[in-house]
This record gives structure tokens, C-alpha cells and sequence, in this order.
């Protein structure tokens, strides 16, 4: 006990002199997460359109302002020949081209449907997706005033009613920094003693692998929640993420999933032998699976199958859900538990991976 | 010689097919000062951290203070000190953490600690500067920081693993004066260099080239393995081309320049005569060969180079 | 000039062959990771988990829960007679839509009276449930009849036509930008520490005691990864037209020029980043943040660039990936020519040049 209050001490003491602290704890999480809450937004906004309008009716002219009125659609062109939508779209001018044939407020005004023609660029396929689905609203609405479908449907959107995407990305935001950076410090830290060689002497020294380990792993664990706790008031307040569940749940989770990204930093840590390979492995082996198959940005269900079993192993998947279902559905400890538990797993086996390897080196 | 502090016996190690260390035995009594004496990749490294339990042993085997490296390094580390060849300690931390840090990771406290530190922070000359942060040392004062830290617990035995790199020679004295009280004071001092000098202000030396150990003595000792008179200066007229001259001569072993002398050894003491009429026949008149006493260098060059005439202990 | 930035590239080029691992590396990682990441990401919304809840019981309220159903959208999670458990459903997580069929619901369609089935959503995730919502009122209104409104106006159909990407997959649009963001990565990463690794054996003390230019030397340097960071372009967009489907409809020779301008960008910001770097840990971290990020999030690849508050649309200008990838997607997938996307390749060459001008004014400044 009094040996890991001494290693303890010791590497309180450098990161207190570390010249990077202030940055590192405070700077760097939140300036990220403004960033990133700002970037990382998948609405689909102001759309460019172009309109070719061939009917010049007042009933075109109120369709075309009911596109330019509504938050989704930008009007950047409007042209009078149909074949010079080709050129704004092959360019990038426009997204979505309108097309209102001539004959369309006579075809309404005969009681029948007035077709009009939506080209979409769906070279980005995602926006083009939104837009056509933005669009179809607009025409509904538009239609809505003269004839209605004898089945109306009426969504009903739970925990996020206005579709704000920012909702669903600054909480995975938060994890995903949370992770990079205590994985990073801990990835270093054990390359880091190895490399000027303090390693070697602490090896000489009584202190066990166990120790060392735990000595190392309850600094960076108070740094993670430190870099939690500043980085939340910027979610809550800034983005003004709404936090229906106990900001308590969310702590007590918050440690499975360090107890993962430590684990794992140590681990990269005890496979590396130089501070560069341990940055190589954090950031092609370690990070980028966590992004991209977390359903950070690209939904889990739509990966293939091999895929979505890999994600299982992805830590950051988990505390996702958890971050997720906590601010945006107020659920609790009660439903989170699975993810809980296997958060606990995961870093209860990469720390003893990691405790593993650390024997391994000793030669 | 009482019971042996350590006590290795045909210890070898590999790393896949290179031998780093060869099947070497000696011994070290308590209370000596024990020189590892041998240039890069001689294996000493290699075998220190066996000593200290770093690295398990392919074969062979070696005991320290009674307890074997492959299997209880454990009761080892805990009894011995260590100064690894880079200098290993937090920079980023005043010399007072330093000491309390590994004081406490040898798990001294309190009052012993205290006093230990204290110790330590005396013989390094380093009562000024305990909350200088050790980045800001000069590197003699880190390096008897480290020999303090390596000795905090008081261990019989303290290993030194090339500890006067990059320090200068006023520092290197400072430190080698440290070590002569330690052992005057009964701790067994083991320490490698490959340093001529620091070789000589050991008790005994074991030379070791390439993994084996080729030789171990005390200095005199070794330097006895040339017969008297064998070992010469000689002072010519052109002595670059006279040094050609005698390359291949039969009475020279080996000839070196040496400022504007040379440095030979001589086959016989008797080759001295021809020698010099060799030299003066052409042209390198006046010479005269002085018989002068042999130099460690002397005795390590003429050990690996195979032609060692005496025993070779193992 | 030209010869003695030979003589750099070649000696670059010998001593990488020595080093062929990362050479490999430099050229198989790039793809080894379009192709896993290639698979494993994609926007396209399918088995979304779907409860219905009927409370009719009709063969009309069967007809439209087969209708979604049979869809192709949704994976059916289950049915429920009890709007109150889908609460739960929803808060675990195993639904993430909800079909609710009204009671009345067959009665009221015979009638031909209005009703509503009600569409409840997990809008978490907003992207999702916009879509998904999309498609519902595609079912609805492709299963169900329309009346004549009150007022006699005809409704507004569309009849939509998607071009360049007519099933709107997003492999074709992700797999560009994965592209575009592994080449950075890859390019500013090698060259950051091809040069720092120069300054840490001290080699580049004694090349600056040689008559090279600051240009010269550093333009040496990069040929080498140039060539490499070229086949691994030119392998990964042969995978991606390969296995996902990636068209190129346009010209090669344009496509081998955009790409090798924007590379020549990646490499000059691994060179600045070197002269600025003094270890290779520090060269690394730098140049992998810089490249990764930006390029991740400013670039267009994941995030719409137009729904970006104006400040970071701003800043995105700095972003070469930018430029690239609307270039790409244009030439790849749309089959244009430069007249459409000359000012991407402005853009990319004034990235370049200042980039380049920056790295031989720090070279020049330390000699």
C-alpha cells in the first residue's frame, strides 16, 4: 500500500510539472469538442437548388417560395432551359434541380396531380438522400393545401423531436475525446520510461509489474474525469445538449470505460518499443477502428455482418450508447447495465493483457 | 576468501543466434571492487542485467548474495542497487522527489528515509540544489544523484553499468573517489566500463571480448602476463615510416605510434638489440628502445588479439 | 538544379529500397484500409428495427404492416398490442421505429374517411430517422389511396431522378473520401518523418554543407514518396472501382492530375511539418493530427460543408481534401470535365505552392 501511495505520489508530482497540463486537461478537450460539435453535424441544411421554372404561374411561383422559404433548400439558380441544369449540377452549383413543366397549375387546377421533376446529385449520396426526403416534404405541404391522402402519417420523434443532429453527435464527440486522449497519455507513459530508461531501473527496484501498472493507471484516470468534467458544461451548455438522465449514472460509467482506454494504452504501451510505434498503433490499430466502427458517424446495423461482430469488441461502442441513452433518453443504470458490464469486461482483459505482455518484457 | 557475493557459473545468454554472453564464470568476494573491462557489445550489459534479475539466463547459472538470478529475482532486486548505463532518473523531478521517490519504491519511510536522503544528498554534494529540478543538473551532480538513489537502501552490493559516461573527467574522479569510500566501507562495488583509467582503479578486472570472458586479475596481475623488458618505447627519427619499417619484423608483436615515439612489444626482451640495428641499418639512426612497465590497453589489445601467453581463467 | 535534385531522390530512393518494408507499408496500408473501411461503413439506412403495433386488426392495417415489412428498410423486431411497452423497446434500444395502426384504422379506410397511422421514431439519431421517415411516407403513400381535396387542387407529386449515383449507394461517395483521407494521412506522415529523421541522425547538417538548395533538397526528398504515395493512389482507386463500384466516368489523365497535385499538397505539409518538428515523436503527432482531423471533418467526406456554421466553412478553405474531393467525386462519378471543376484545382495548386514556399523559407531560414 505504501509502495503505490509512493509511485502515486511520484506521478502526480510529473504531471504537475508537465508543462503540457493545463493543455492537455482543460484546453485541448474543449477547444476539440467546439470544433468538433460544430463540424460533426450530418443535418442537412440549405441545400443548393436550382429551379427551372416553365410554368411561370402563381401556382409554380408559390411552390418555388415554399423551397426557398424552408430551412433545407437554398435557391442558387434559376434557369429558363431545362438543359442547363445539367452543367449546374455536373459543377457542383446546385444539389437538387426543380423542374415545373409548363402545364402544371392548369393540371391542379383539373383537379389532377401536377408533376413536377426533382433531379438529385447523388454523387453525395447522403445529402441526396435528405434532400429528396426534404423535398417531398416541401411538395406534400404544398399539395397538402389542395388535396390530402386519405392516410395521413404522423411521426411521432422520441427523444430528439426537432432532429438535431447535434443532439446525437456532441455526446459521442465527448467519448471519442475522452478516449483519445487517455489512451494517447497512457500509451506513452510506460514507452516513455522505457525510452530514457527509468524503466530498467524501476525494474530493479522491489516494486512489482502489478504496482507499476496501478500506479500508473489511477493518475490518467483522474485526468479522464478531470477532461469529463470539462468537457460536459461545454455539451450542456454550449451546445446545449439536453441531459434527461443523472449526470451520477453518467460518472459511475464513465469508469468501466476508462478502466478500457487505459487498459488499452497500456497496453499499446508494454507492445511497443519506441514512442513512435506506440503513436503508429494508437492511431491506425486503436483509433481508427474505435471511430469508424463505434457508430461514432456510420450507424452499426448498416455494416456487414463480420463488421457489426468486430464492433463488439470496440469499446467506444458502448459508452456511445451509454452517452447517448443517458443525455438523449434519460434512461439509467437500470437499462445501461449490459453496456456497463461489458465495458467492465473489456478493460478488466486488456489490463490483464497488458499485465501479461509487462511480464513478458522482463526477459 | 569467504562466501562469494556472486557467483557465476558457465552463464550464457543468446538472442536467437547471437551469443551476447559465452559460458562465463567468476567470482566476487565481499568488499571488492570488481571491473567489467571491455568494449561495445562485450557482453557486459548483457550479463549485469542477468546479475540483477532483468534477464533470465539461457544457460548456465548465477548466484547473487546466495540467491539464484533465474529464481528468485525477487529476493535480489529487493538487496541490490543498480545503475543502468543511461542515466535513469525523472528529470522532470527536484532531487529531493527523486529520493524520496525511489527511496520509498525500495520501501524505506520516515525517519530511515530522512536520513538516508540526507546521506545521500552529502555525498553527492548536493546540499544546495535538493529542489533543483534534475534537468537543470550539471551531469556529474546527476550522476552521484544516481549512485545516492541506487544506494538508499544500504544494499551489500551495488551494480554500476558504465557510470562515467559523458561526464567530465573531474566528475568522473569525484565519483570514482565515492566509489573507493563505498567499498572502504564494505559494499561490494560491480562495474563495468570501457575505460583504460577506470579499469585501473579497480581491485580486480575480468576482460571480456565478444561474450567471453578472457581474462580476469587483479591489475598487476595482468599486466604481469608480459615477461619484463617486452614492452618498450622507442625513440627514432621519422617514426611513422620507421613504424612501417617494423611491421612484420620477427621480434615485433605489435607496434603502435605513439606521439613521436612508438610503443611496441617485443617477442623476447632480447629482440630489443636487433630491433634498434634494424632501425638504424635504415636510416632511422639515432634509436634506443626503453623498457617501460605495460599499460591495461597493452595487456586488453594483446589479450583479444589471441596472443595471450598466459592462463586464461574461466 | 535538376540534376542535383536527382541525385537527392535517388540517394532517397536507394536508401528506401533498403528500407522496403515501409515502403510496403506506405503503398499496402493505404489499401488494406479503403478495403476493410470500404466494407464496414455506410450511410445507406437498412434493418431498421421496426415494432409494429397493431390495435386494428384489420386485413387493411395487415396490408400496410406487410408493406413495410416487405420493404427492403426494415427488419421486423416485433409486434406489440401495448403502446406503453414501447418505452421500453425504444430506451434499450431494440426498436428504433414504431408502426402504430390506430383501431378504426380498416373501418374509417372502407369508409373512405380520413385517418392516420402514427410513425413513432427513436430521433437520437437524427440522420437515421430522417430517412427513415422519408421511406415511410413513401410506403404509406404508395399502399394507400388519395382523395380530392376540398378545395379542388390537385396535389404536387414529384418524379424523382437521381443522377450519377442512381440508387443513391454510399459506398460511391464514401469510398472517394476514404481515399482521399488514407492518401493524406499516408503522404503527410512519410515525408514528416523521412525529413525529421534526416535532422535526428544529424545527416542534415552535413547535406546543407553541400552546395544543395533549400528547393533542391527538399524537393529530392519528396520525389521518392511522391512515387509511392502515386501507386498507392493509383491501387486504392483501382480497389475502389474494383470491389464498391466507384465508376470512373471521367478522364484518367484528369483524375492521375488532380490526384498527384493534391499529393504534392500532402507531401509539402509533411515537409513544413518537418522543418517546424525537431523529433520524429513530435513530427508524428503533429502530422497526424493535422492531417486526420481536418481531413475527417472538414473536408466534405463525412460532414455536409454547407450545413457547417459559416466559420468553419471558412476555414475549410485550408483544407486541401476539400478541393480534392469535390474533384474527385466530379471526375469519378460524375464524369466531368475541368471546365467544372478547374477552380478545385486552383485551389489545390495555391495549397501547393504556399505550402511548398513555406518549407523552403523555414529550410532557407535555418541554414
Amino acid at each position: 500500500m505504501h509502495a503505490l501511495l509512493v509511485i502515486l505520489v511520484k506521478e502526480l508530482r510529473q504531471l504537475r510539472r508537465d508543462p503540457k497540463l493545463v493543455p492537455i486537461l482543460f484546453v485541448a478537450p474543449v477547444f476539440q469538442l467546439v470544433i468538433l460539435g460544430y463540424a460533426a453535424t450530418t443535418d442537412v441544411r440549405r441545400v443548393e437548388l436550382a429551379v427551372c421554372d416553365l410554368d411561370r404561374s402563381a401556382a409554380s411561383r408559390s411552390l418555388v417560395q415554399r423551397f426557398a422559404g424552408s430551412t433545407y433548400f437554398r435557391v442558387a439558380a434559376h434557369v429558363d432551359d431545362q438543359t442547363r441544369l445539367d452543367r449546374l449540377l455536373q459543377d457542383g452549383t446546385a444539389r437538387v434541380a426543380l423542374t415545373i413543366p409548363a402545364g402544371f397549375a392548369a393540371e391542379r387546377l383539373a383537379g389532377r396531380a401536377g408533376t413536377v421533376q426533382l433531379l438529385a446529385d447523388g454523387s453525395d449520396a447522403m445529402t441526396g438522400t435528405a434532400a429528396l426526403g426534404y423535398a417531398n416534404g416541401v411538395l406534400h405541404a404544398e399539395g397538402g393545401a389542395g388535396a390530402r391522402p386519405l392516410v395521413e402519417l404522423r411521426p411521432l420523434v422520441l427523444y430528439n423531436p426537432d432532429l438535431v443532429s447535434r443532439n446525437f453527435m456532441v455526446p459521442a464527440v465527448v467519448s471519442l475525446i475522452l478516449m483519445v486522449m487517455t489512451m494517447m497519455l497512457t500509451a506513452m507513459a510506460i514507452v516513455r520510461e522505457a525510452e530514457i530508461g527509468t524503466l530498467e531501473q524501476l525494474l530493479v527496484t522491489p516494486l512489482t509489474p502489478g504496482l507499476l501498472i496501478l500506479g500508473k493507471l489511477v493518475p490518467y484516470a483522474l485526468v479522464g474525469l478531470v477532461e469529463a468534467l470539462s468537457t460536459l458544461p461545454v455539451a450542456l451548455l454550449w451546445f446545449r445538449v439536453p441531459l434527461r438522465g443523472s449526470l451520477l449514472n453518467l460518472l459511475v460509467l464513465t469508469v468501466p470505460f476508462m478502466l478500457c482506454t487505459l487498459g488499452l494504452g497500456l497496453l499499446i504501451s508494454t507492445l511497443s518499443r519506441t514512442q513512435q510505434q506506440a503513436m503508429m498503433l494508437t492511431a491506425f490499430v486503436f483509433m481508427m477502428p474505435q471511430i469508424y466502427l463505434s457508430g461514432f458517424a456510420f450507424p452499426i446495423q448498416n455494416m456487414p455482418l463480420g463488421f457489426q461482430f468486430v464492433t463488439y469488441l470496440v469499446p467506444l461502442r458502448y459508452y456511445i450508447t451509454i452517452l447517448r441513452g443517458v443525455f438523449l433518453k434519460g434512461v439509467g443504470i437500470g437499462g445501461l447495465w449490459p453496456e456497463g458490464l461489458a465495458l467492465t469486461g473489456l478493460g478488466l482483459g486488456t489490463l490483464l493483457l497488458a499485465r501479461l505482455r509487462f511480464r513478458r518484457r522482463l526477459g | 576468501m569467504s562466501q562469494p557475493v556472486v557467483r557465476a557459473v558457465e552463464l550464457s545468454r543468446t538472442f536467437g543466434a547471437f551469443r551476447a554472453v559465452d559460458r562465463v564464470s567468476f567470482e566476487v568476494a565481499p568488499g571488492e571492487v570488481f571491473g567489467f573491462l571491455g568494449s561495445n557489445g562485450a557482453g557486459k550489459t548483457t550479463t549485469i542485467r542477468m546479475l540483477c534479475g532483468l534477464l533470465a539466463p539461457s544457460s548456465g547459472r548465477a548466484e547473487v548474495l546466495g540467491f539464484d538470478v533465474a529464481t528468485r529475482p525477487h529476493e535480489i532486486k529487493r538487496r541490490i542497487g543498480y545503475m543502468s548505463q543511461r542515466f535513469s532518473l525523472y528529470t522532470d523531478l527536484t532531487v529531493d522527489e527523486n529520493l524520496a521517490f525511489w527511496g520509498g519504491a525500495y520501501g524505506l519511510r520516515g525517519a530511515r528515509l530522512a536520513e538516508r536522503s540526507a546521506w545521500a544528498v552529502e555525498v553527492g554534494g548536493l546540499a544546495a540544489r535538493r529542489r533543483t529540478v534534475v534537468r537543470e543538473l550539471p551531469a556529474g551532480f546527476r550522476q552521484r544523484l544516481a549512485l545516492g538513489c541506487a544506494l538508499l537502501h544500504e544494499p551489500p552490493i551495488v551494480f554500476l553499468d558504465e557510470p562515467t559516461g559523458g561526464v567530465d573527467p573531474e566528475a568522473r574522479r569525484r565519483f570514482w573517489d565515492l566509489i573507493d569510500t563505498l567499498a572502504a566501507g564494505g559494499t561490494t562495488v560491480f562495474v563495468t566500463t570501457h575505460s583504460m583509467d577506470e579499469a585501473e582503479r579497480c581491485g580486480r578486472v575480468a576482460l571480456m571480448h565478444a561474450g567471453r570472458l578472457l581474462a580476469l586479475d587483479t591489475v598487476p596481475g595482468l599486466k604481469a602476463r608480459f615477461e619484463p623488458g617486452t614492452v618498450v618505447e622507442i625513440a627514432c627519427p621519422r617514426a611513422a615510416e620507421a613504424m612501417r619499417r617494423l611491421e612484420g619484423h620477427p621480434g615485433i608483436r605489435e607496434v603502435a605510434l605513439f606521439g613521436e615515439l612508438l610503443h611496441a612489444i617485443l617477442a623476447t626482451p632480447e629482440a630489443a638489440g636487433p630491433v634498434v640495428a634494424a632501425l638504424e641499418r635504415a636510416g632511422h639512426a639515432p634509436a634506443a628502445a626503453t623498457p617501460i612497465e605495460p599499460s591495461l590497453e597493452d595487456v586488453f589489445i594483446h589479450v583479444i588479439s589471441g596472443c595471450s601467453t598466459g592462463r586464461q581463467e574461466t | 538544379m535538376m540534376r542535383r535534385t536527382l541525385a537527392v531522390a535517388v540517394k532517397e530512393l536507394l536508401q528506401l529500397r533498403r528500407d522496403w518494408r515501409v515502403v510496403l507499408t506506405l503503398v499496402v496500408l493505404p489499401m488494406a484500409l479503403v478495403l476493410i473501411y470500404g466494407y464496414a461503413l455506410s450511410f445507406d439506412v437498412e434493418h431498421v428495427r421496426l415494432v409494429i403495433v397493431d390495435r386494428d386488426g384489420s386485413r387493411a392495417a395487415r396490408e400496410v404492416a406487410q408493406a413495410f415489412a416487405s420493404s427492403g428498410h426494415f427488419d421486423l423486431a416485433g409486434t406489440s398490442r401495448d403502446v406503453r411497452e414501447l418505452d421500453r423497446l425504444f430506451d434499450s434500444g431494440r426498436a428504433q421505429a414504431a408502426l402504430v395502426v390506430p383501431a378504426g384504422y380498416g373501418a374509417a379506410l372502407a369508409a373512405r374517411r380520413p385517418t392516420a397511422l402514427q410513425l413513432v421514431l427513436d430521433g437520437a439519431d437524427s440522420q437515421t430517422a430522417t430517412t427513415v421517415l422519408a421511406y415511410a411516407r413513401h410506403i404509406v403513400a404508395s399502399v394507400t389511396p388519395a382523395v380530392r381535396g376540398e378545395n379542388g387542387g390537385g396535389p404536387v407529386v414529384a418524379a424523382p431522378l437521381v443522377w450519377f449515383n442512381p440508387d443513391l449507394a454510399s459506398a460511391r461517395f464514401l469510398v472517394p473520401g476514404l481515399v482521399a483521407f488514407i492518401l493524406m494521412i499516408t503522404a503527410v506522415i512519410a515525408t514528416a518523418l523521412a525529413v525529421v529523421r534526416e535532422k535526428e541522425r544529424g545527416t542534415m547538417e552535413s547535406l546543407r554543407a553541400t552546395p544543395l538548395g533549400a528547393l533542391e533538397l527538399l524537393a529530392g526528398k519528396a520525389l521518392p514518396y511522391l512515387l509511392i504515395a502515386s501507386a498507392a493512389a493509383a491501387g486504392s482507386l483501382a480497389l475502389a472501382w474494383a470491389l464498391f463500384d466507384v465508376p470512373v466516368r471521367g478522364s484518367l489523365g484528369w483524375l492521375a492530375l488532380v490526384t498527384v497535385l493534391y499529393l504534392v499538397g500532402g507531401l509539402g505539409w509533411g515537409v513544413l511539418v518537418s522543418t517546424l518538428a525537431d523529433s520524429q515523436q513530435v513530427a508524428f503527432q503533429v502530422s497526424l493530427l493535422s492531417s486526420m482531423l481536418p481531413t475527417m471533418l472538414l473536408s466534405g467526406f463525412i460532414f455536409p460543408i454547407s450545413s457547417m456554421p459559416a466559420a468553419l466553412q471558412w476555414i475549410s478553405h485550408i483544407v486541401p481534401a476539400r478541393y480534392y474531393l469535390v474533384a474527385l467525386r466530379a471526375i469519378v462519378l460524375k464524369g466531368a470535365g475541368p471546365e467544372m471543376w478547374w477552380q478545385q484545382v486552383v485551389g489545390l495548386s495555391v495549397y501547393a505552392a504556399v505550402v511548398g514556399a513555406l518549407a523552403t523559407a523555414r529550410t532557407v531560414r535555418s541554414l
